[in-house]
């Protein structure tokens, strides 16, 4: 009897309180038939999947689908005895070596034939690759898909009259910017280089910090109409196999027409995309990657976009840069002290301020309350008000002045500096006080730069919380981004090892650095 | 239900916090006036041996929860009653948390309504709760260092106006007040470690839980000499009479220059975070249990509901924080001593004669 009811009462605390769980589903269920039912209609269009036998049918092949765009160069050759061979060529002006071309591929097809025995040359491809002409990486392909793929990728093709193959030669080479010192990660002491947008450029500055067998590169296309290239950068024997396997899981379920920037994958892989902290880390300067990637960390590279992610990313690492470890361990951590003291204040200034000077006056020596209340006095405005229309002001000047050039970003300081600065004081629109806590803020903020924008965010709604419940809102505030960041995982890896949960062997280099010998 | 596994490390610094939680401010024993510290010492030594009851219990039934336990034990009937018993010490325990936290809270923001700091503190702890007692867990072991570290400072800093003579005379001792006092320790806070058999299962490994629970009770433990002595020696004969916040007030003593004068916004901080802590340990306990009650496959839906009875029954429970203090020095311990001696020995003990099948549990 007692059994019934208690299986009945279960029945109906389901559907009473599964309810909206279910409602959900079937919200994200007809989310995916409307995504799927749109892959649908970007088929490309219908083309043979080999190639022909002839010429002709070949290009007109090539013109159907890549068109006549004046970058798309095709240039006939004729060679052999009597010039009675023909081929095509066909690569992108300006993502193709021009030089190569001209010299290694056209002069010894056409010249260079001349040279040799009458009857050595037959029209044939595996010859041409292995006796004419002078390019170190080339492919025999016959598949459309392929051929396309490597001609949009930089690849100079051949096509060979009578053939249903073609060559595709590695003539890849185009005007990059050159290996300098990155603007975002300036260093007094170590390496001045940064990553560049040229993924092979990239793998080569790790390569050259990496001497080890173990150093593997695997490579993968993402993006449907962009084709980007992806590499992941691992120590095979360090890493975890468990990260590695999830790592790819992760980027081959991607799908995504177009990725111009790390940005596009970071957003696809990370574990909670609704947290306001990172988990995936990102860096321009090969060293710190290297370093990461010597921890047993995985980098994934993308082509075109100097900056790399690192995965797992963990709280610690914001608070960690290069030069901790090439200057002496004191001073590092001293700094490393700074920038955590310069976290909290960033996150929590505000709306300390705001409690304290709307709630909790008391807390303050009397001297300094005479002085805060002298220089408040007058101002029309609650400090909660106060605190969230100069936190405004602030972020307008910083990303005023962050995108504008030079000259015209001197006018916003001067602007905001005096103009808002001193004018609001004197006028007495605002107490100095607010002022100078608002600044503090802001120079603090700066230390901790992975962090900058989650601090934004939760400052905001810290003075907030403090205008409304005081200082126990801040706490409260205090103790829920505490429970976010302990239930945050990046690839597996608790957010905030080796802290909670402790790992004696990881805090060794955690909030302090100890020294390389010990 | 919950997956999360726990170190025995995280374990022990979890019930230090669930410890601290709300004694922090209204110390075990303070019925004993200045012998309060005899009186925490006998609740230790009780505590220790209650635990080391729950240590076996829990050790007996590897992964299993104390709802679990009592439907092995006891039967599907009975289990459930006795669970549903548990369930209720453990809503109310929390009701009682919350009232205390937001009792002392007024202190700090006198002038919001009481409803506003219980449902905002509460939504923090469901969102805890939520998240599973990996994460609270995890969360002690950040908050819990600080505040001892916290305490030690104040400690310090309060050695110039402590007096050792306020412990004199120290035989003279009231009986039946240290006897009530200690009880009074034993059952708050040291036998609510009984809440700790809804979180043993989680420990990883098959690492008995003995000592983990007794290193949790002895760093406590600590914990509370530190303060206790310190509150007797700063506070003198005023202490364990009129206070209702005897820390508060000995804190509240301490001036360091014209600058360090209020560091009891220090203790209202520890508090706050200990007080979260327990709270969301009781509740994530009785929100594991509901949905083991009821074998609902998760117990994430019955968080918000709990946390409305918990937020109503705490308001509608007490008029004053008179009637708290009365009930948590009168009726509580004698309302603990089931729960907390009687069932769980009972358990023991039927638990070693009927000695259960555990496959058979895993079918369950």
């Amino acid at each position: 009897m007692f059994i019934t009811s208690c299986a009945e009462l279960n029945n109906w605390l389901g559907v009473f309180m599964l309810g909206w769980y279910f409602k959900k589903l079937r919200i994200r269920r007809e989310l995916n038939s409307q995504k799927s039912e749109k892959e649908g209609q970007g088929n490309p269009q219908l083309q043979p999947a080999h190639l022909f036998p002839s010429l002709s049918k070949n290009l007109q092949l090539m013109r159907n689908i890549v068109g006549t765009s004046p970058d798309i160069i095709y240039r006939l050759v004729a060679f052999g005895p009597d010039n009675r061979y023909k081929a095509a060529l066909i690569f992108l002006d300006g993502i193709a070596t021009n030089t190569t071309i001209h010299d290694d591929i056209i002069k010894p097809l056409t010249m260079g034939s001349q040279l040799h025995q009458r009857e050595e040359i037959v029209p044939d491809l595996d010859y041409i690759s292995q006796v004419l002409i002078a390019v170190g990486n080339v492919k025999k392909i016959s598949r459309t898909s392929e051929v396309v793929d490597s001609f949009l990728s930089g690849s100079t093709i051949l096509f060979l009259d009578g053939t249903a193959e073609a060559l595709a030669l590695d003539t890849r080479g185009w005007a990059s910017r050159g290996i300098v010192e990155p603007q975002t990660e300036m260093v007094v002491r170590g390496p001045r280089e940064g990553f560049t947008e040229t993924l092979r450029d990239n793998i080569a500055l790790l390569r050259r910090k990496i001497q080890y067998p173990g150093f593997t590169v695997e490579s993968m296309v993402i993006g449907r109409k962009t084709h980007t290239q992806v590499a992941i950068a691992y120590i095979k024997g360090l890493t975890n196999p468990e990260l590695i396997k999830e790592l790819k899981h992760r980027l081959q379920r991607i799908d995504i027409d177009a990725v111009l920037e790390s940005g596009y994958i970071e957003q696809l892989i990370e574990d909670s995309p609704l947290s306001f902290f990172p988990t995936v880390g990102n860096s321009e300067k090969p060293d710190k990657i290297a370093g990461k990637i010597l921890e047993g960390r995985a980098a994934v590279l993308i082509d075109g976009t100097p900056f790399v992610l690192t995965v797992p990313y963990l709280f610690i690492e914001g608070f960690m840069s290069a030069e901790d470890y090439y200057v002496r361990p004191f001073y590092a951590n001293l700094l490393r002290l700074l920038r955590f003291v310069a976290f909290l204040v960033s996150l929590v200034l505000p709306a300390a301020y705001v409690a304290v000077s709307t709630f909790h006056q008391e807390l303050l020596p009397t001297n300094l309350l005479i002085t805060m209340a002298s220089a408040s006095a007058g101002t029309p405005f609650p400090a909660v008000l106060e605190a969230l229309g100069m936190s405004l002001v602030f972020e307008i000047l910083r990303e005023g002045s962050l995108h504008l050039p030079r000259q015209v970003g001197s006018a916003v300081t001067i602007v905001g500096a005096l103009v808002l600065g001193d004018a609001v004081i004197s006028a007495g629109i605002v107490g100095a006080p607010m002022v100078i806590v608002i600044a503090t803020t802001a120079l603090a903020s700066f230390l901790v730069v992975p962090y900058i924008p989650s601090t934004t965010v939760l400052r905001f709604i810290l003075i907030i919380m403090a205008g409304f419940l005081g200082g126990f809102g801040l706490v409260l505030g205090l103790l829920a981004i505490l429970v976010h960041l302990c239930a945050l995982r990046s690839f597996g890896v608790p957010y905030l090892s080796p802290i909670a949960p402790l790992d004696p062997e990881g805090m060794k280099d955690s909030l302090v650095r100890l020294p390389w010998w010990k | 239900l919950d997956y999360s596994k726990i170190s025995p490390l995280q374990f022990a610094i979890l019930l230090v916090s669930f410890l601290l939680g709300s004694s922090l401010i209204t110390q075990p024993g303070l019925l004993a006036g200045r012998h309060t510290w005899l009186a925490l010492i006998i609740g230790v030594v009780a505590g220790l041996l209650l635990a080391w009851g729950f240590a076996v219990l829990a050790n007996r039934f590897p992964g299993k929860t104390l709802v679990e336990i009592n439907d092995l034990v006891y039967g599907a009937y009975m289990g459930k009653f006795i669970s549903i018993l548990y369930l209720w010490f453990l809503l109310h325990l929390a009701t009682l948390v919350l009232h205390h936290l937001c009792d002392f809270i007024t202190i700090i923001v006198p002038h919001t309504p009481r409803v506003v700091l219980m449902v905002f503190l509460l939504l923090v702890c469901a969102s805890a709760a939520r998240c599973g007692v990996e994460v609270i867990a995890r969360c002690s072991l950040i908050l819990v260092p600080l505040t001892f570290i916290a305490c030690l400072f104040i400690t310090t800093l309060a050695t110039p106006i402590m007096d050792f003579k306020h412990f004199l005379p120290i035989s003279h001792i009231d009986v039946a007040k240290l006897a009530m006092a200690a009880l009074g320790a034993s059952t708050f806070p040291f036998a609510e470690s009984v809440a700790f058999l809804m979180v043993a299962f989680a420990i990883s490994g098959r690492a008995h839980p003995k000592k983990a629970w007794t290193a949790g009770i002895l760093i406590a433990g600590a914990m509370f000499a530190i303060i206790t002595v310190r509150n007797i020696a700063v506070l003198g004969p005023v202490y364990g009479i009129f206070l209702n916040f005897p820390s508060h007030a000995a804190v509240r003593t301490i001036e360091l220059g014209e600058v360090l004068t209020r560091l009891d916004l220090l203790l209202v901080v520890q508090f706050l975070t200990m007080g979260f802590l327990k709270l969301s340990v009781l509740y994530y306990g009785v929100a594991l249990g509901t949905a083991q009650l009821f074998k609902i496959t998760s117990y994430k839906p019955v968080i918000l509901p709990l946390g409305a009875i918990i937020v109503n029954l705490s308001l509608l429970q007490f008029r004053s924080f008179q009637e708290l203090i009365n009930f948590a020095e009168n009726t509580f311990p004698f309302y603990t001593i089931p729960f907390a001696i009687i069932i769980p020995l009972l358990t023991l003990l039927i638990s070693s004669w009927r000695k259960p099948p555990i496959a058979q549990g895993e079918a369950l």
